[in-house]
């Protein structure tokens, strides 16, 4: 097999604007012997403008990452160590597995290799799925210790008097009042409360939850709090959700026992965005803990 | 420096020179000067004034007629109080409304302290406006209130009375922007208001008030006085105080060595406070408590007429006098001189001081005066 010259294959793409470049100068050569001047800067002026239009559709090109050919991906994918490593195992993997000719294994890999293809378009979209665990709490964590993130706003959907106080989420607190305490991170939190643990004709919630948002208004936290039948007309504010500084929102899914049944992390800043605007207009129903301790005195 | 603080603090430097290790020295801490067998009372007569540190806090409470559950700190300077009030203020707030009638120290403080925390400082322009513009209570009200709203500020940081005399109308300000928004933490800076006006304004709108012993109080040496007590803001600015390893930035030995004596006891490990300054604040306050309860009988003149019997240089100097609302015993003069404004500072002092008259004087060619009591 002929092995291809390299040097000239760096080269075949250049007949083609060297074959444009001598056609301009063609042009504007005619229009100087054959036009008066306005005309020839006229011409000159259109071939600048062509120039640049085809400039700015080039680098369009090759930024986009829709549309790019297949044999480009790896080209493309390169410049990121990374990524690049995490595409050859990829590919390797899918190369292994094709070799097999096992109908039913074959079956077997195609749905999951699927699973796994939705899975990363998920990513690729800027989403993170935490199904019926609490190891998202690991990457919780990681983003409120995160340099540059100076807000965290949360709403919590209390609706059971366990919210937030078995062992991962105390400990996710004691991570709130730390970074909180150490002026790394601001917090704001908004609780909406199930009308069970703040019945309508008592001027506090539970014990419990009256507590638990003391010890939060005490280290410095600012706590603002809602009955959940006061939002009874807007519903799409009812959720539990973080948004941390304007880089990810995150949505907590729960059961009545207050164990996570999904956690959705997204880094897409439409939907953050969407979630400071559901925030602010939570705020307006919400009440600050700080101005009901200057109206009410707090029991026990 | 009024007399009373000025025994204290001699017979406290020959107490520490005659009776270095004293056993009797906490217990004198804690109970005061009652506290001591009269042996001790005897010889150092200048120290009656001290009742210990909760009564030097009582007394405080009394001097301002701030409520009996207000608490008080005190601490080597102001300087540290505005440390810790900011860093409750950005604890809660994320953007905090002042203006360029701050001291520039504490501003500067303030900033730094935003800007660490990553949060703001919106500064709004109101000095001109006041003393030239002829704005009334109501205009300064009302610009900040609108101010607050469109800025979209949570928290507020006022100089009760600034150092160029100007007397803020704190109360309506507070209530005008409490009508329009939620405003989360009120910080006042009371440092030339305490012992020269009443603070109740203060009192009743402020999360936390800081204020000094050496300027109108008259004891010299410096010490930092602050106060809180509203229910809203307290437990979280106690738990600031008693936690100072968390907010790392509280550095003054002062402050914990008087907050550990209050509290019933010396944990042993903190730093050697200089404590010659509350004595001779206590001084100070039981001096300025005598005055109020000794008002003169004779018919005090008005602040017109004191301030036309004031000594000045030349006739040429003329008070600039905002709106009577916002005056204080602080008085501005500005020269009508041709060329005046471009005097330094230490001329202008001269100037005033042949005349009798001791200033302030400012490079812009302006004069500072206190009319005292």
């Amino acid at each position: 097999m002929i092995k291809p010259n390299s040097a000239l294959l760096r080269l075949s793409w250049l007949p083609y604007p060297l074959g444009v470049g001598m056609a301009g100068c063609v042009v504007v050569a005619l229009g100087l012997l054959l036009m008066p001047t306005s005309g020839v800067v006229a011409i000159v002026g259109v071939l600048v403008s062509l120039l640049l239009g085809l400039t700015v559709a080039i680098s369009l090109r090759a930024t986009a990452t829709t549309g790019t050919s297949h044999l480009e991906t790896p080209f493309l994918l390169a410049k990121d160590a990374e990524m690049f490593q995490r595409y050859q195992a990829v590919s390797e993997s899918l190369l292994k597995a094709g070799r097999n000719p096992d109908p039913i294994y074959r079956e077997i890999a195609l749905e999951q290799i699927d699973e796994l293809s939705r899975k990363a378009a998920t990513i690729a979209e800027g989403t993170f799925v935490f199904e019926g665990t609490e190891t998202w709490r690991i990457v919780y964590e990681r983003l409120l210790r995160s340099p540059g993130l100076h807000l965290y706003r949360s709403v919590a959907w209390v609706k059971n008097a366990n919210y937030w106080q078995d062992e991962p989420g105390r400990k996710s607190m004691a991570v709130n009042f730390d970074l909180h305490a150490a002026e790394r991170l601001n917090i704001e939190r908004i609780a909406i409360i199930a009308d069970e643990l703040w019945p309508a004709g008592e001027v506090w919630p539970t014990e419990l939850l009256r507590q638990w948002l003391n010890e939060q208004h005490i280290r410095g936290i600012w706590v603002k709090f809602v009955r959940h039948s006061a939002l009874e007309q807007e519903p799409d504010l009812i959720a539990d959700i973080g948004i941390y500084g304007s880089r990810a929102l995150g949505v907590q899914e729960l059961d009545e026992q207050c164990r996570t049944v999904r956690f959705t992390l997204t880094f897409d800043f439409a939907s953050v965005a969407t979630a400071e605007d559901r925030w602010k207009r939570l705020a307006v129903y919400a009440e600050s803990f700080a101005g009901y301790l200057d109206r009410y005195e707090m029991p026990g | 420096m009024n007399p009373a603080a000025k025994d204290a603090q001699l017979d406290f430097v020959r107490l520490s020179a005659e009776e270095p290790s004293s056993l009797y020295f906490e217990e004198f801490l804690r109970g005061g000067f009652s506290a001591w067998p009269a042996s001790y009372q005897r010889r150092f007569p200048g120290l009656r004034t001290w009742t210990g540190v909760s009564g030097l806090k009582h007394s405080i409470r009394q001097l301002i007629d701030a409520p009996s559950d207000w608490q008080v700190l005190l601490a080597s300077r102001s300087l540290s109080l505005v440390n810790l009030a900011s860093s409750c203020m950005f604890r809660v707030c994320r953007n905090v409304l002042a203006t360029d009638l701050s001291w520039p120290t504490y501003e500067r403080d303030i900033e730094a302290k935003a800007r660490r925390t990553g949060n703001r400082i919106t500064t709004i322009p109101l000095r001109d406006d006041i003393l030239y513009g002829g704005w009334t209570v109501d205009d300064v009200a009302s610009h900040l209130a609108s101010a607050f709203v469109e800025q979209q500020c949570d928290g507020l940081f006022l100089p009760a009375v600034d150092h160029l005399g100007i007397r803020l109308p704190v109360r309506e300000i507070v209530e005008q922007i409490r009508e329009r928004s939620e405003l989360r933490f009120c910080f006042i800076d009371a440092a030339q208001a305490f012992c020269h006006v009443p603070l109740d304004d203060c009192l009743e709108c402020a999360d936390f008030v800081v204020a000094g012993s050496h300027k109108w109080m008259g004891a010299y040496l410096p010490t930092g006085i602050g106060f809180f007590g509203q229910q809203r803001s307290r437990t979280m600015i106690e738990h600031r105080v008693r936690h100072p390893s968390q907010s790392g930035c509280i550095d003054d030995p002062l402050l914990h060595f008087t907050e550990q004596i209050d509290s019933g006891g010396l944990d042993g490990h903190s730093e050697t406070a200089n404590l010659t300054s509350i004595f001779s604040c206590a001084g100070a306050v039981s001096h300025q408590i005598d005055a109020q309860n000794n008002v003169s009988t004779a018919e005090p003149l008005s602040f017109d007429q004191r301030l036309e019997q004031l000594p000045r240089p030349t006739t040429e100097w003329k008070p600039r006098q905002p709106n009577r609302s916002f005056r204080s015993r602080i008085v501005l003069f500005e020269s009508q001189i041709p060329g005046s404004q471009l005097a330094c500072p230490d001329a202008i002092r001269r100037t005033w001081l042949d005349s009798g008259c001791i200033v302030t004087g400012y490079p812009d060619g302006r004069a500072r005066v206190s009319l005292p009591r």
